[in-house]
């Protein structure tokens, strides 16, 4: 809020925990893929899910020198976060006309970190699920 | 006194070409510093795009929010606009 924010551009969040938070009302468009929003509900994975040489700068450069060290840099998803999402997929489902389910740098014209987001654990995750939920891809978007 | 002088012109110089925007990208807000095109005493900017939602086209804009983007254009970009076309908007979005 003392950012000048009203609230937070997803309209779900889940931790670790497999804690489901709501963000925005889910009436509102949200503001979580830039320019593709329209019909869009945002979930936010609160986890990083990328793996080291994704970025290309400074911190991708640090997590690969500390993975070429040995040292794992690379989160694994726990259950009880995917445990949480599939049922709050479920529960949408269940409410929603819902037909595609995408990792947000699947979208075109997306900036910087979405370049990346969810990350390469994270699209591995995407692509499970479209299989497990019978969801699709999204069809070439356009702004 | 010599050293005071050149540290308060130091401080004047910078605040006179050095600026600084934030941007709103994965939940996360990190600040983009850069060099002013031209001098201003302004330091803070809006980039009203530099955001995951979906930009607003011109006629959206509040006089405050074009104010914004003229001001971004013109420090930021060296691009002088008197924004009254969507593609003189679209010029400005650039980060």
């Amino acid at each position: 809020m003392e950012k000048g924010f009203d609230d937070i551009g997803y309209h779900f969040g889940i931790d670790c925990q497999g804690n489901i938070y709501e963000g925005r009302d889910v009436r509102l468009k949200g503001s979580s893929v830039h320019n593709f929003n329209t019909g869009v509900i945002g979930i936010v994975l609160l986890n990083n899910l990328t793996t080291a040489e994704e970025g290309a700068d400074a911190l991708a450069l640090g997590r690969q020198s500390l993975e070429y060290l040995g040292f794992s840099t690379t989160n694994t998803i726990p259950a009880a976060q995917i445990d949480g999402l599939l049922n709050l997929i479920e529960a949408l489902k269940s409410v929603f006309f819902i037909k595609n389910f995408s990792g947000h740098r699947e979208y075109p014209g997306q900036t910087a970190e979405g370049k990346i987001c969810p990350g390469n654990i994270g699209m591995d995750l995407v692509r499970a699920i479209r299989t497990r939920t019978d969801l699709l891809a999204p069809p070439n978007p356009r702004a | 006194m010599k050293k005071s002088l050149v540290i308060i012109t130091l401080i004047l110089l910078t605040a006179l070409f050095v600026g600084y925007y934030e941007v709103l990208e994965d939940a996360e807000t990190r600040s983009v510093v850069f060099i002013k095109q031209s001098p201003t005493f302004q330091v803070k900017f809006r980039h009203l795009f530099a955001n995951d939602a979906d930009d607003k086209p011109l006629r959206q804009l509040s006089n405050e929010e074009r104010q914004a983007v003229i001001d971004y254009c013109k420090y930021r970009l060296g691009v002088t606009t008197d924004l009254k076309t969507q593609d003189e908007l679209e010029v400005c979005k650039q980060r």
